[in-house]
């Protein structure tokens, strides 16, 4: 027996995003998570007393707080609330959405209210992701979430010129995006007539990959509020069905550092199995927005092809032809991605969050003209971890 | 002279020496440049506690220049523009220490415009603590019996009873079979290298702070004895970075990397620099 | 659809003081096998396990996501991981939702915790609380639990007497339990001479410092025959948050406890608990929290904890036959020690504990300072 049936429907009917920045020292972090518990409930015109469950997530050896959800709940309004704590690295704010989902769905709780934050300004970032290695090996060797094998591979298939410059375009397009994002951390402005300066000047950090096209370390809270059908219905009238979410994790040292290729990689294995159980043969037409969990133009601009089941150069011609801007064939992150803005307990969260708000119709400058129906929305966080959730504008499946 | 915000560039190199903290300045021996595109040319000289500024078209002498515009200058100065974010997108270069130019912020008090209001903006109260608690981490005996044999100058990696994969260094399952792997075998100690991560940025170690020296290798090797994704990760020898190659296999296309070979350290614990590094075996 | 979700194997390895000798992926991998060699449950994607529950902590492991190093030793491999980082008593309510929501047929619950890792435990739970304040003045969860103690004891007239009696007893318990901690048995003069660790709690009084890891499968009612003959059902779940600052709680309220307590017994439909189980397991971290989860989980009167222990109350509700945390549990897995305990009693594999006729249990966890956090589960048979 596969894939039984989903116990009720689950609708998003609030969310709410600090702006991310990278200097938020004017509030500590329950102040912050307020800020965005605020705004979600407002959206969804509802009070505490309607939420029955809270679920709260980061990464806390960023911050050095044990249990952080203790402290919070000062501002996270999980005083007398059925309250999870779920924590998966880059992957938590998805692993939230899913929390959410399931939570909800399964007929225990009929309103669950998922926080993500991080306040990296308060820790050191890249010390914090070198701690995830192994004690006994790898933390004497690794050096954070950085690395250059995608883009040597790039390289390798399609030869330093063309994977240089479609990786570049990929970080100006979504520096576009950013600039129409009023909660971006970052938006630099970039144009198209400074990419051979950034692809020659901007400081290296490992081979290939520059600071360029490297994401922020951004403070900020995310919150999603989802709701059981019935309750969905009620609180709002443009709730955002939540489809379908699959998890897939990998044992970290699998293939790390090596130049074997291909490699399975979970993006693709869970495109695969999530699309299939969809009865989706076609994503790239059939999906209206992809918010991708892009911590570098490197990893965004090879994911498309894992995401998308595609094959060759599919993926870079999608990139060079500008199919991915926000007014293209398949817009990628019109919010600006995680480029522009990475407050990690939050960023996965973030891209459910804007993935919602472009179904609804309601993003804001970013927001895509045409209509959108289908969206998807990735996590990724660990050693190559991935989660991916499917919403939808109708309750038509 | 341009201005930008209404603050002058000249008015806050006027001001350094008003600014100037000789307590912030202590232990400090450095000559910084200033390039300003379209405004000029600056040397500051910072030695024994005193500075020396200069308005030159000479920043030979200089450890490390600043290159930017005259807005982006000012913005970085009165706190609009953050300096990574300008870094980042291109509009300020650095030639030589990034960090070596962070130390002018506490050389200097902050600059505020003349003519901005003098009442104190609220000081936000910063609590800066290094958190450490020490831990015991214990090996288990398969990490601790690779670690004893690193000793003995030998690589060992275990073997998938099902799948016959190896693991080096070991784990106590394999992933794909989700079956113990019991059986070692030595592989090594010479192979081809793969991956190298070109290391221009490092980390600083999360217990100590400490930050290896830039550039190094982190490199992924196929140890003789191991195929396909097998791969062993260790570091290369730091002055031999430019000279070997990466091995690829990418469906049908082969390419062979440079030939390495272990140097054992002379002292060694059970740990991972039992091996010092890898370097070029000829 | 289905409102219970089965139990179908449980996997412990022995909590010991110190296993020096494996890392938390050897001790992870024992349980992992004995379940699959149990039920023969496969990670196949239609009809076996895709998605795994974990329960550890990144503090506690010095690791950021401390889930990362495990992903293989819990079969996670190119499958579903989620992490619950609080008491493991959660991560069993979590996973029970994951599979009445219809996502899931089978989830794989595993935990892990050596508190013998880090040099302190208590300069670990002193990270729980805010930098600015009461992280400086240097509370921790045995501190702050002194303060719930002092405040409980007075409420309820909690004696000396009647806290060595608990002790002796969760060591008499737990050296029935062959997987329990081996501790000296005390006598109750010595439990009321040990050392003050925190005025009023005692060395005795506190669990010892324990490491262990455990594993549980979970599967929809549909399924669970394809994996057990003796199925044991969680029929209800229910956790509640407390506030943060130990100014604004009523440390002896009880508050959290009730709340969790209400929700779970709603959902399993139990309307008087002191007499509807068989079985009760309460995480008592330290001696003074056995009565006073107790009375919070309505096993015993408002203040009345302190009589409930003479009445012989323990005995007669068959409380804490694992020995309970007090005789040692890592701090994180409390509540999975107490929910396998209750499994044990009503497949009636308890051994020389076991209540027999055993056909509802509760068990019980806290997380955070002087139990900010309680989850409550409900275990029928």
């Amino acid at each position: 027996m596969g894939y039984r049936k989903k116990n009720r429907h689950v609708g998003i009917v609030g969310v709410g995003e600090t702006k991310f920045s990278s200097h938020r020292e004017e509030v500590n972090q329950p102040e912050m998570i307020h800020e965005a518990v605020r705004q979600a409930l407002d959206d969804a015109g509802i009070t505490m007393d309607d939420v029955d469950c809270v679920v709260h997530g980061n990464m806390e050896l960023f911050e050095m707080v044990h249990q952080p959800d203790l402290w919070h709940t000062l501002g996270s309004g999980a005083y007398g609330k059925t309250a999870y704590r779920l924590t998966t690295g880059g992957t938590t704010g998805g692993t939230l959405a899913c929390a959410g989902d399931n939570l909800a769905a399964s007929g225990m709780h009929d309103v669950v209210m998922t926080i993500g934050f991080e306040k990296l300004q308060e820790g050191h970032t890249t010390g914090g992701i070198t701690n995830m290695a192994d004690p006994l090996w790898a933390r004497k060797l690794q050096s954070g979430a950085l690395t250059d094998s995608t883009a040597v591979k790039l390289i390798e298939e399609f030869g330093p010129e063309r994977a240089r410059t479609a990786a570049m375009i990929y970080r100006i397009i979504m520096d576009k995006h950013a600039c129409l994002n009023p909660n971006s951390h970052r938006a630099f402005g970039l144009d198209w007539d400074q990419m051979a300066d950034l692809m020659e000047n901007s400081p290296p950090l490992i081979g290939d990959l520059r600071l360029i096209h490297m994401c922020s370390q951004s403070d900020g809270a995310c919150v999603v509020i989802f709701a059981g059908e019935e309750k969905a219905k009620q609180i709002t009238d443009k709730p955002v069905w939540v489809r379908d979410h699959i998890t897939v994790h990998r044992e970290e040292t699998l293939n790390l550092c090596n130049n074997y290729y291909p490699t399975d990689t979970t993006h693709r294995f869970a495109a695969e199995k999530l699309y299939e159980r969809n009865g989706i043969t076609e994503p790239l037409d059939y999906f209206d927005v992809f918010e991708m969990y892009d911590p570098s133009a490197w990893w965004g601009t090879d994911w498309l092809r894992e995401f998308f089941l595609l094959d060759d150069d599919a993926h870079l011609k999608l990139v060079e032809n500008k199919e991915i801007m926000i007014d293209g064939k398949m817009p990628i992150n019109p919010s600006g991605g995680v480029i522009a803005a990475n407050p990690i307990g939050a960023t996965a969260l973030v891209r459910v969050a804007e993935a919602a708000k472009q179904i609804r119709g309601n993003a804001g400058p970013h927001q895509i003209q045409k209509p959108v129906n289908h969206a998807l929305a990735s996590a990724f966080g660990g050693t190559m971890w991935t989660v991916l959730m499917m919403l939808e504008k109708e309750l038509n499946w | 002279m341009s201005e930008y915000h209404g603050v002058n560039i000249e008015d806050i190199f006027d001001s350094m020496p008003e600014r100037f903290r000789p307590e912030g300045a202590k232990g400090v021996n450095h000559t910084f440049g200033y390039e300003i595109s379209g405004e000029g040319k600056w040397k500051l000289t910072v030695a024994n506690g005193a500075m020396e500024l200069e308005k030159t078209d000479d920043l030979s002498g200089c450890d490390v220049v600043m290159e930017t515009d005259g807005e982006t200058f000012v913005g970085l100065n009165i706190g609009k523009v953050d300096g990574m974010s300008a870094l980042t997108a291109g509009k300020l270069k650095v030639h030589g220490d990034v960090n070596t130019f962070g130390i002018t912020s506490q050389i200097f008090q902050k600059f505020v415009p003349p003519g901005a209001e003098t009442t104190q903006e609220q000081e936000l109260i910063a609590l800066k603590r290094t958190i450490s608690v020490n831990q015991r981490f214990a090996t288990g005996p398969v990490m601790g019996k690779f670690l004893q044999g690193l000793k003995n100058k030998t690589i060992l990696a275990i073997k998938c009873p099902a799948c016959g994969r190896l693991q080096s260094p070991p784990r106590e399952i394999c992933a794909i079979c989700r079956v113990r792997n019991d059986e070692w075998v030595e592989v090594g100690p010479k192979g081809e290298m793969r991956m190298m991560e070109y290391c221009y940025y490092a980390s600083p170690d999360p217990l100590t702070g400490e930050t290896r020296e830039t550039p190094y290798g982190a490199i992924g090797i196929l140890l003789d004895g191991c195929k396909g994704e097998e791969v062993f990760w260790h570091q290369l020898r730091p002055d031999q970075l430019d000279q070997v190659q990466m091995g690829i296999v990418m469906g049908d296309k082969v390419r062979h990397g440079s030939r390495l070979r272990p140097v054992w350290a002379e002292n060694r614990t059970g740990s991972v620099f039992d091996i010092k590094y890898f370097e070029l075996d000829e | 659809m289905s409102r219970r979700v089965a139990v179908c194997a449980t996997a412990q390895i022995k909590n010991e003081p110190d296993i020096w000798y494996k890392r938390f992926q050897g001790m992870l991998l024992d349980c992992f096998e004995s379940i699959l060699s149990q039920t023969g449950v496969t990670f196949d994607m239609e009809k076996g396990i895709r998605n795994v529950v974990t329960c550890s902590d990144d503090v506690l492991d010095a690791r950021t996501i401390s889930d990362n190093g495990m992903t293989d030793v819990v079969g996670a491999h190119f499958r579903g991981e989620e992490k619950t980082a609080q008491d493991g008593i959660n991560a069993l309510g979590y996973a029970m939702a994951a599979i009445l929501s219809g996502h899931d047929d089978l989830v794989l619950v595993m935990g892990h915790c050596k508190e013998s890792q880090p040099e302190s435990r208590q300069m670990c739970t002193n990270l729980a609380f805010d930098p600015f304040y009461c992280r400086p003045l240097g509370l921790d969860f045995l501190n702050a639990s002194a303060f719930q103690a002092r405040a409980y004891m007075e409420k309820s007239r909690i004696t000396e007497e009647q806290l060595a009696k608990v002790v002796v007893r969760s060591r008499r318990m737990g050296a029935k339990n062959p997987y329990a901690r081996e501790n000296e048995p005390v006598t109750e003069e010595a439990v009321m001479q040990s050392p003050l660790m925190s005025d009023p709690i005692r060395e005795l009084h506190t669990y010892p410092r324990t490491d262990w890891a455990v594993g549980l499968l979970l599967c929809c009612e549909e399924r669970a025959h394809e994996f057990t003959d003796n199925p044991v059902w969680i029929t209800g779940f229910g956790s509640c948050m407390d506030s943060y600052f130990l100014g604004d709680r009523d440390l002896s309220a009880n508050f959290a406890l009730k709340q969790a307590a209400s929700r779970a017994y709603d959902m399993a439909g139990i309307k008087d608990p002191k007499s509807e189980f068989d079985v009760v397991e309460l995480n008592d971290a330290y001696a003074y929290q056995l009565p006073m989860w107790a009375e919070g989980a309505g096993l015993a009167e408002e203040a009345g904890g302190g009589r409930w222990i003479d009445d012989g109350g323990l005995e007669a509700a068959h409380v804490n036959t694992s020995g309970g945390m007090l005789n040692g549990n890592p701090i994180m897995l409390g509540g999975l020690a107490r929910a396998l305990e209750g499994v044990h009693q009503l497949k009636g594999s308890a051994g020389d504990r076991q209540v027999d006729g055993a056909k509802k249990a509760l068990a019980h966890g806290t997380t955070g300072a002087a139990g900010q956090h309680h989850g409550v589960l409900i275990l029928e048979k």
